[in-house]
């Protein structure tokens, strides 16, 4: 049966129990991709994935059931699991079905017009042979693959609130490996679409040089360095700490700004947004259907706002930010940010080098990659040590590749000690709703274990 | 049955008449629910079922997969179509014929989650989170999460295979806040089986509770641990995440096949110390990473993967079979429908060796003892793994002495299987998600203590 079926059986069987307030969330998926592999598309994979999660509230209490099985029966299965869900809830921290925001954001986003298997196959191979052209150490083993996806979001509610919204993605991305002697190494670029726009050569080139890059690397001694970390490279330390931002956690004791509002939690140079109306990445309500706004998190250092759902704002006694996030259509209503990026400086990032180098008799460290973020730090301390790779910087110049180093210090700490933010502002790849950004940044001295 | 035989041969004959060499249906159904705990009383339920179909065409080495959640006919129709479409154009479709195989089940289940009450379940949250509470007044916050999964699985296949399975699994997590006001430190433990409930009979919730918050009490008076190179013993359990890192991935066709891996043309050769003996084993009744079959419908194997330092197998799905020219070892997974299978790892373990624990840490002048390890990850390509600790200790005059935090273990695989000098007899393995090209899925991790004569510590 179509959604619209399955919604009416739905709120069918949920009248039918005499519920008062209730919830049917809709996510579906469609995407597509093709990789070329030595010379011809090797792989080609579709996807249709369509979802809903029912909630409703029974003395204060929400219950949730979801499913990706559209029929009578299973419309009333959901509805008295979530009933019987609802009844097992024991947290006295209350949510509501929302009645709706005043007026929301009209998005005014370009739609990206959707390419067919042969276009996108066609871009895949031509960036394959691209970076093959690059360079003779490049390897027929690299890959490059071109993905496209849209998203659709309906929120129907027992207050009358009826939403919906459409989103599309297009990317490229060139995975390149490059071979010296018995020696592979590997890089990836990525490009975020439309298709049409996406500079071939440029997304080559990247790749593979940075795989070049990579033959020459060596850790440095174990010590003590100033540090800039790359735009994309800080973009991905903020996302893996982006939860203690997030008044859930802060409100359980999980992140060390519980209380620090109005306090310097940053060094001045720092001011941290979240703006859902960015570029590229546009939403106009939360998961909760609550109209979305840009504020600022971290204002010159300052500790302005946590980000709030429903759930947290009641419980603090303010109003929600508009930052419910369901991750995918079964997950519950936590809290996520939209674009959420360090506002960018005046600086190019190769001034913030010499910077760098002067606090380190001439020598610093750019750090272009972090591996191991979902588990060499934690969030609940702010702590970090993470394998990391880039470059020496001597006397204001990028140098040769580091690698094999791990970079260790505490989140917390980081923030208050940034000297300098640089103008490059780059947003990684979006997660769910989610776009994470950052310029380049020098952070002054960290620990770094090497040879 | 979840899609009835006609379809189904109907749906693979659409599959092959574009040109494909082979086809796959893999159909699923399953139903998962997670309850959660935090601050003493349960917060969150969540319920749901995964319904849906993957489609595969082979041609050769080139694959093309769609999935749908749509099991209608013309849905399923649809996916079958789009997929061959990709190849060639659509010939006239011929009919698959199928044969049902039954493969034994040697995982029983005593209590099946579904028919548990969830004030039953709510229980065992609690019991986790008091006495996780009750270890110090230094915890703070406790969080505790049962989760239960029972998936559904069909596979037919042009070959003829029609099968089906039942896999039941449960889980309960424990993560313990400490705190002394200024400064938090956590601590986690998360026993899981390929089981019933009858698993929190022998992993009891009071155990998963106390180690949580004993971790984290301890991790809150530890002082950060050094930086450098040093000697390192690991202790058993969780601690195989080393070998699974820095050697398992790299075993897998993912990597092998298309040449992306350190361990390429290596079969044969020393590539670890000649103590090193290390297996994967989907086959270990009741075990987190244990299947009957796997997601393309092969009986799961026992694999010697290294015997002696020794390389003798890799980890093989379908597609990577035929991009090898060997046969596939039973280990093609994914985490669910949406996911093309590919090589993964089951229940992968370094054997049990002749040397003393005891004895291998008196041995130690001076080193870090890494108790308790956390997840970590690999560059196949070149072999960069990192992983973190989260609970370890200096080593000093060969005794345990003070603990630190904050230690990540780095390394290449090739660089570090050969310094693994001293392997203990304690084995023991711990769960843990594994993610990879196919998804998140349950594999174990294991190994006796081992000691690495030097290994890139990250500290401060």
């Amino acid at each position: 049966m179509t959604f619209d079926e399955f919604k009416a059986a739905v709120i069918g069987a949920a009248k039918g129990l005499g519920l008062e307030e209730y919830e049917l969330y809709y996510m579906e998926e469609s995407s597509q991709s093709v990789t070329a592999f030595q010379g011809d598309i090797d792989e080609f994979s579709s996807e249709v994935a369509g979802g809903a999660t029912f909630r409703c509230k029974i003395n204060g209490k929400m219950g949730y059931c979801s499913t990706e099985d559209f029929s009578e029966e299973e419309a009333a299965r959901i509805v008295e699991r979530a009933v019987k869900n609802a009844s097992t809830i024991e947290s006295a921290d209350e949510s509501d079905i929302f009645a709706g925001s005043p007026s929301y954001e009209s998005i005014q986003e370009e739609e990206t017009v959707l390419s067919g298997m042969a276009d996108m196959s066609k871009l895949a191979l031509d960036l394959y042979e691209a970076s093959l052209r690059q360079d003779e150490k490049v390897q027929k083993n690299s890959t490059a693959s071109v993905s496209q996806g849209t998203t659709v979001i309906r929120l129907v509610n027992s207050a009358g609130l009826d939403l919906s919204s459409k989103s599309t993605m297009q990317l490229a991305m060139q995975s390149a490996i490059v071979r010296q002697g018995d020696e592979q190494f590997n890089s990836y670029e990525r490009a975020n679409g439309p298709l049409k726009e996406i500079d071939i050569d440029q997304t080559a080139s990247k790749a593979v040089s940075k795989a070049i890059d990579k033959i020459s690397g060596s850790p440095v001694p174990t010590g003590t360095y100033p540090i800039v970390f790359d735009n994309s490279c800080f973009a991905s330390l903020l996302a893996a700490f982006s939860g203690i931002f997030s008044a859930k956690n802060a409100q359980q004791g999980m992140s060390l700004l519980t209380g620090k509002e109005g306090q310097q939690v940053a060094s001045d140079v720092v001011t941290l947004v979240d703006d859902p109306f960015y570029k590229g990445n546009q939403t106009a309500f939360d998961g909760e259907g609550v109209a979305t706004r840009k504020k600022n998190l971290i204002e010159n250092g300052t500790f302005t706002t946590l980000l709030y759902n429903l759930m947290t704002a009641k419980k603090a006694g303010v109003e929600s930010t508009g930052n419910g996030s369901r991750a995918s259509y079964d997950a519950p209503v936590e809290i996520a940010p939209f674009n959420f990026y360090l506002v960018p400086g005046e600086k190019e990032a190769e001034a913030l080098y010499q910077d760098a180098c002067r606090d380190g008799d001439g020598f610093a460290l750019l750090i272009t990659e972090l591996g191991g973020l979902h588990a060499g730090l934690n969030p609940i301390t702010g702590d970090f040590s993470l394998l990391a790779s880039g470059y020496r910087l001597e006397d204001g110049k990028k140098g040769t590749y580091v690698n094999g180093i791990t970079v260790s210090g505490n989140f917390y700490e980081l923030l208050k000690n940034i000297v300098e933010v640089a103008s490059d502002l780059d947003f990684g790849f979006p997660r769910g709703f989610t776009r994470i950004g950052s310029p380049s940044l020098y952070a002054g001295k960290l620990s770094v274990a090497g040879k | 049955m979840i899609l009835s035989q006609n379809l189904l041969s109907e749906l693979l004959g659409i599959g092959l008449s574009s040109g494909a060499d082979f086809a796959e249906v893999f159909a699923e159904n399953t139903l998962e629910s997670q309850m959660t705990l935090t601050g003493g009383s349960v917060e969150s339920i969540a319920d749901r079922r995964l319904s849906g179909m993957g489609f595969r065409l082979l041609k050769g080495t080139k694959s093309v997969y769609a999935s749908t959640s749509d099991l209608s006919r013309s849905g399923l129709i649809n996916c079958a179509k789009s997929a061959a479409q990709a190849l060639g154009s659509l010939g006239e479709a011929g009919h698959v014929v199928l044969h049902e195989r039954v493969f034994p089940d040697i995982h029983g289940i005593r209590i099946v989650p579904s028919t548990v009450d969830a004030a039953d379940k709510a229980a065992l949250l609690h019991r986790a989170y008091d006495s996780a509470k009750a270890y110090s007044k230094e915890i703070v916050q406790a969080q505790a999460r049962i989760l239960d999964i029972d998936r559904n699985i069909l596979i037919a296949n042009s070959e003829g295979l029609l099968t089906q399975d039942r896999q039941i699994r449960t889980r309960l997590s424990v993560n313990a806040v400490a705190s002394n006001g200024s400064e938090n430190q956590s601590g986690s433990c998360a026993p899981g089986a390929r089981m019933g409930m009858e698993l929190y009979e022998l992993k009891t919730p009071e155990m998963a509770g106390e180690e949580a918050a004993r971790q984290a009490v301890t991790m809150l008076h530890a002082g950060y641990a050094p930086a450098g190179n040093m000697a390192v013993a690991i202790e058993n359990g969780f601690g195989g995440v080393i070998f699974h890192e820095a050697c398992g991935h790299s075993l897998e066709a993912t990597s092998v096949a298309t040449g992306r891996s350190q361990f390429c043309g290596k079969l044969g050769q020393q590539i670890a110390s000649p103590i090193v003996t290390a297996i994967d084993d989907g086959t270990e009744p009741n075990s987190w990473g244990s299947n009957n079959i796997d997601d393309e419908g092969h009986p799961t194997q026992k694999l010697v993967l290294i015997e002696n330092g020794i390389l003798k197998n890799y980890l093989i799905d379908r597609l990577g079979s035929r991009r090898m020219g060997m046969p596939a070892t039973g280990c093609g997974r994914r985490q669910n429908y949406h996911y093309e299978p590919t090589s993964r790892m089951s229940n992968t373990y370094i054997a049990a060796g002749k040397d003393d624990r005891e004895e291998i840490i008196g041995s130690m002048d001076y080193g870090l003892y890494a108790a308790a390890m956390g997840g970590g990850s690999v560059n196949p390509v070149t072999g960069e793994f990192n992983f973190a600790v989260r609970e370890a200790y200096m080593i000093r005059d060969g005794k345990i002495a003070e603990p630190v935090r904050g230690a990540t273990l780095i390394g290449k695989g090739s660089e570090i299987l050969p310094k693994i000098d001293r392997i203990s007899s304690n084995l023991d393995s711990a769960q843990g998600m594994c993610g990879s090209k196919s998804g998140s899925i349950p594999t174990n991790v294991g190994q006796p203590l081992i000691r690495v004569s030097s290994i890139t510590v990250g500290g401060r």
